[in-house]
């Protein structure tokens, strides 16, 4: 245990109110898209972008609206099915190509990892994995959404990593007692590497949550199936680029603010995870495990 | 030699992927037969049709009526009027090109592709790749009697349609009504103009004047506008027109033109007295729309619908904030302006029949029925009784389809709903495979500013210079050079003509290094290729 | 403390000796190698069966006829990519927000777990971490629409600049070329500080407790701790951030250039990606994009392998 020092105490304090300060920056962009949905669109037209600290003539109307969009509905069902089955596919996916990576004796490895690392780099274009993916029937599929684009090299890397950190000698003592390695992976690996499957199963969790790209070219049959990013940027889209002759209608100018609230929606959720994650960073992960 | 194995699996596991993605073996482009066996009228009878269902592409946006223009009720009025059953696919906003280029590389087109920039060039490009099918055979062979009469009445039309080799490649939308070609339009504050006693402004003197009683009155921004590759306002007024044009024959480039010069000038000049907005160069939506909304411009240019329209429901009613059209600036008091932002009769949005389509002749018989008398008021109007009626129009006693409450009248309309999302169900009125009516256009502006101003937009000689669509038609080998040699051109000229006005370079020293640049990039070789493609087309 | 990442160094042994030992290799960790196995299947199908697609630099790409059916036309697209007259600006501009954001981003998160590391109450960290996340999530669109109302000549940020400097700014500041890179690494710090620190908050929460404790017997302050015990634990969770970093160094992010870019910018921030995208807006030209990609990848493989060989030579820690 240290002394706390007059030093230390002041940079204690300069430490919080940086963080407040922090907190508040960040929090402002949270601040303006929660008024703007909850203000009235010609109201909204008029300001413009400046900063808003309450909502303008108060309406809850772009949220009716919001939900009333099947879209919307059935964007969210889309989405969680593919954050869920997307992340579990994705981490077990990573881990069992980092695990193997991550032992130093394998011959092999090296030029494996080559091999991954330089799809990092170089890839054929759109067109071609379009074609891979129709031809293997995922279009039009949600699954499609998961597989092709399963594991992300960046994040297994990060797994590779945490594994490694790992000391040899458990998995040696675990091998000793006859344990095979898909064992050692699930008993000892993952727990002790809880930080880096955590960090990962973040990372490919807010992915899934994001993407919209790919939905937006392999989903083309049925917009039923459209995840939820993909009906937001729709919906952005569409009030941006107002064709000339059209004009949005005289008495609802309605658009304005669902764009607010459709954002809302679409971001909230996620933001609502990572205090469940946080556990998993703990510290003090192997402490007594094995000696030496 | 490891290395040597795996590279070997690797290049076998691409060569399985390979040939998994089936390069190469796309379906066989089908030659049938040109052959006209359907007669003509609708509804086509069922031996014909033959229980097939018609598969077509389109752009789509989703509304809060529909997510999908399978739910629409347009969908089904033209099903029933002509026999034939169809079904549509849209890809997402935003990825449309691409989605396209993905449609054209994958084995699976539809059978009726609809999309708004057929941009000639590619059009051969696409007949000759068996993308689409020639419809020249097909038109002499009599598939398209109504189309074909629509031509012959309309020779310009005829000649419009075609590809560069001179071949009928889709069935275009077509802009039937003069007042249908423009729609960006010069509009002002009313309330400024009855408190300093001024009129509408039609020169550049007058214009301003106007600014400077605008700014005396307090306006923030006396001018909003937008300026870029394709639109710079108030140029008409220098006797230039934007992008290419010819006059008397000889082709001209807008911006390298004199008259351009002295319009660098005058906004220059007008940046500098703070009359022309000074964030010009960020035209976000929200701010521009601020900027109206709230009453701090005194005159902007932009869109009748989307941005007249907007302004006038969104601006609050207790402030006092008028908006009006006003012509479109011309050089010399009286004189017709000579040019402003218009399209041309023939759309480059239109429908194309795929090349692999197995069903030719009767997706050719569907999209013709949009040309017929029935058919140009259904895709423009909906269904007598349900979305339509005729009435009188106040202004001319002309008869004219009305559209009803359901689509005009907020309360009788679902929530959320608006104008347009209406007009889009019982109507396709954004990009109709037909002749596009002035009567949608003018229902749909309701407002007397904004029917003003679709006069006054359209109210130009821009026809006498504009070059014809056929004559811009460009061999598809030689379109890349072009725009290869364009692309950096156009980036030059936004960059310096807002570097001019904003007074970031000297104006006279910036101005001389902006001829000799736009020469040295060669701009003199692209008008000699314009020239002589014009010269090619009218000698034709 | 332990070798992190390290490969077992190919030996010089003789041909003969490498493959037996490789067959023994294969034998004794055949459940490892078949684990492995499904995600080497993986990338094969879905990462190497695609690359075909990077010839569509070499041929006058048209998506009906396919890459077995287009035309070839050798280094043409290449030519035409590299003669462009913006080219070099592009290049330029490009390379400084990529190096820029390597120098100035990247250190950002770090500091921030550092100090949310010094934070006593758990509480308060999740709370900040929470918060602090949120722009990262908001769309892009609408945190640019934001930026620009923060530049512009009323907006927060200018006010505060003018504060600072007293000069006056009648404009917005993302008008000034060449406050461009400064803006577009500023926003980027202020979206995603907290998002990137993510990974090294959970790297220094494993640092073992004893060292701490042992430095402080050795007398060192808390500031020397985290010099010699937190700083050194985390290095390889550093460098290998970085190395995966310089995989992507080249690649800007187009749509946040789009967002930003204006004519008055453009000179800074106009990078070749967006290039290549206005020139293919009136024709999909995916040749060229093809060929631009290529170069791409090309510079992102060069600065990758250079930063892996110098992290090999100095220090324990490196990707392959």
């Amino acid at each position: 245990m240290w002394k706390k020092s007059k030093s230390r105490r002041i940079f204690e304090v300069f430490n919080v109110l940086f963080m407040f300060f922090m907190m508040f920056i960040m929090l402002y962009p949270l601040i303006f898209v929660l008024n703007a949905s909850f203000s009235d669109s010609n109201a909204l037209i008029r300001n413009g972008g400046a900063p808003l600290w309450l909502p303008l003539e108060p309406t809850a109307n772009a949220y009716v609206m919001t939900f009333k969009n099947p879209l919307i509905v059935s964007g969210y069902l889309n989405t969680i099915f593919i954050v869920i089955a997307g992340t579990l596919v994705s981490v077990i996916m990573s881990a069992m190509c980092a695990y193997p990576l991550s032992k130093r004796g394998l011959m092999l490895n090296g030029i494996i990892t080559k091999l991954i690392m330089f799809t990092m780099m170089f890839g054929g274009g759109l067109i071609p994995f379009y074609l891979l993916v129709k031809n293997l029937g995922l279009t039009d599929n949600l699954w499609g959404l998961i597989i092709p684009t399963a594991i992300s090299t960046y994040n297994m890397i990060v797994l590779r990593t945490g594994f490694a950190a790992v000391p040899e000698s458990l998995s040696e003592s675990a091998l000793i007692d006859g344990a095979g390695h898909m064992t050692i992976l699930f008993k000892i690996m993952i727990p002790l590497a809880k930080a880096s499957f955590a960090v990962i199963a973040l990372y490919y969790g807010v992915a899934y949550w994001n993407s919209w790209f790919h939905a937006s070219i392999f989903l083309q049959r049925d917009s039923k199936q459209w995840p939820l990013q993909l009906v937001l940027r729709q919906i952005l889209i569409m009030n941006d680029v107002q064709t000339g002759e059209t004009a949005i209608d005289q008495q609802q100018n309605i658009a304005e603010s669902i764009k607010y609230a459709v954002i809302v929606v679409a971001t909230v959720p996620i933001l609502c995870v990572y205090p469940f994650i946080q556990k998993y960073f703990t510290k003090g992960v192997m402490v007594g495990a094995v000696k030496g | 030699m490891n290395k040597f194995v795996k590279s070997i699996s690797a290049l076998t596991a691409a060569a399985i992927c390979f040939s998994i993605a089936g390069c190469g073996n796309k379906s066989a482009v089908n030659n049938e037969e040109v052959k006209v066996t359907i007669p003509e009228g609708y509804p086509v009878a069922a031996e014909y049709t033959d229980g097939v269902t018609l598969r077509i592409w389109s752009t789509f946006t989703p509304t809060a009526v529909q997510t999908s223009m399978n739910e629409s009720k347009i969908k089904a009025y033209l099903e029933e009027a002509t026999g034939i059953s169809t079904v549509y696919e849209h890809p997402a906003p935003g990825s449309e090109s691409d989605a396209f280029s993905l449609m054209l590389a994958s084995d699976d087109m539809p059978d009726i592709i609809r999309q708004g920039g057929w941009n000639n060039p590619q059009a051969d490009e696409h007949i000759d790749t068996g993308a689409i099918t020639d419809l020249t055979p097909w038109m002499e062979a009599g598939a398209m009697p109504n189309l074909k009469k629509l031509f012959e009445e309309h020779p310009e039309w005829d000649e419009a349609s075609k590809t560069y080799s001179g071949r009928y490649f889709y069935f275009p939308m077509i802009l039937g009504d003069d007042i249908l070609k423009s729609y960006r339009i010069y509009a002002i504050r009313q309330d400024i103009l009855e408190k300093t006693g001024l009129e509408a402004p039609e020169t550049i003197e007058e214009w301003e004047t106007y600014f400077a009683a605008a700014k005396e009155a307090g306006i923030k921004v006396p001018l909003s506008i937008p300026m870029n590759q394709w639109e710079h306002p108030f140029i008409g007024a220098f006797q230039v027109c934007d992008g290419f044009y010819q006059v008397d024959n000889t082709v001209k480039f807008g911006p390298y033109e004199e008259g351009f010069e002295q319009w660098i000038r005058t906004m220059a000049k007008w940046y500098a007295n703070g009359w022309l907005d000074p964030e010009f160069v960020d035209q976000t939506a929200s701010r521009v729309n601020a900027l109206v909304t709230n009453g701090d411009a005194g005159a902007f240019y932009g869109s009748v619908g989307g941005h007249l329209g907007t302004y006038l429901s969104a601006i609050d009613p207790a402030s006092g904030i008028k908006l009006d059209a006003v012509k479109v600036p011309t050089h010399k008091k009286g004189e017709r302006p000579m040019y402003n932002a218009s399209q041309y009769s023939v759309h480059s949005a239109g429908a194309t029949v795929s090349g692999t389509s197995k069903h030719k002749e009767l997706a050719m018989k569907y999209l013709d029925f949009g040309y017929s008398e029935e058919g140009q008021i259904m895709w423009n109007h909906g269904k007598e009784g349900e979305s339509w009626n005729w009435a009188v129009y106040e202004e001319t006693g002309e008869k004219y389809p009305k559209y009803e409450d359901i689509i005009t009248s907020a309360e009788k309309r679902p929530e959320g709903a608006s104008m347009g999302m209406m007009l889009g169900h019982y109507c396709d009125t954004g990009n109709p495979v037909s002749v596009q009516s002035k009567w949608y256009l003018l229902q749909n502006n309701a407002t007397p500013q904004q029917r003003k101003a679709l006069q006054y937009c359209n109210d130009t000689d821009v026809e006498k210079y504009q070059l014809p669509n056929a004559a811009q038609y460009v061999p598809a080998e030689e379109y890349t050079e072009i725009n290869d040699k364009m692309t950096p051109i156009f980036t030059y000229i936004d960059e310096q003509v807002a570097k001019l006005i904003a007074g970031k370079v000297d104006l006279e020293s910036g101005l001389e290094e902006y001829r000799k640049t736009l020469k040295d990039q060669g701009i003199e070789d692209v008008i000699a290729k314009y020239q002589e493609l014009y010269d090619i087309y009218r000698n034709k | 403390m332990a070798k992190q990442n390290a490969v077992t160094k190919k030996s010089d042994v003789k041909k003969v000796g490498y493959f037996a030992r490789l067959r023994h290799d294969l034998a004794i960790n055949k459940s490892l190698y078949l684990i492995l196995l499904v995600p080497v299947l993986w990338y094969a199908i879905f990462a190497y069966g695609p690359m075909y697609g990077a010839l569509m630099a070499f041929q006058k790409f048209n998506a009906r006829l396919g890459i077995g059916g287009s035309p070839w036309v050798g280094f043409d697209n290449f030519v035409r990519f590299f003669s462009d007259p913006y080219f070099t600006r592009d290049l330029i501009n490009t390379l400084r927000i990529s190096i820029a954001s390597v120098v100035f981003y990247f250190p950002m998160p770090i500091i921030f777990a550092l100090l949310i590391n010094e934070i006593d109450s758990r509480r308060f960290v999740k709370v900040v971490q929470t918060i602090t996340y949120i722009p990262h999530f908001i769309s892009l669109v609408v945190v640019c629409g934001m930026i620009k109302t923060f530049v512009a000549s009323d907006g927060i940020i200018t006010t505060l600049v003018s504060s600072i400097t007293g000069i006056e700014f009648k404009e917005s500041l993302l008008n000034n070329a060449n406050l461009f890179t400064t803006i577009f690494v500023g926003s980027d710090i202020w979206q995603n500080i907290a998002w990137s620190s993510i990974i090294y908050i959970a790297a220094i929460m494993g640092v073992e407790q004893q060292l701490y404790e042992a430095a402080a017997i050795d007398g060192a302050g808390r500031l020397r701790q985290v010099w010699y015990v937190t700083l050194p634990s985390i290095l390889p969770t550093i460098i290998t951030m970085l190395i995966l970093r310089m995989g992507s160094i080249f690649s800007v992010n187009n749509e946040k250039i789009l967002l930003l870019i204006n004519q008055l910018n453009a000179e800074q921030g106009e990078t070749l990606s967006y290039y290549i995208y206005k020139k293919g807006i009136t024709n999909a030209d995916y040749s060229l994009s093809s060929a631009a990609g290529l170069f791409n990848s090309v510079i992102n493989l060069v600065f990758v392998v250079a930063t892996n060989y110098i992290s090999k030579k100095c220090s324990d820690t490196y990707l392959w």
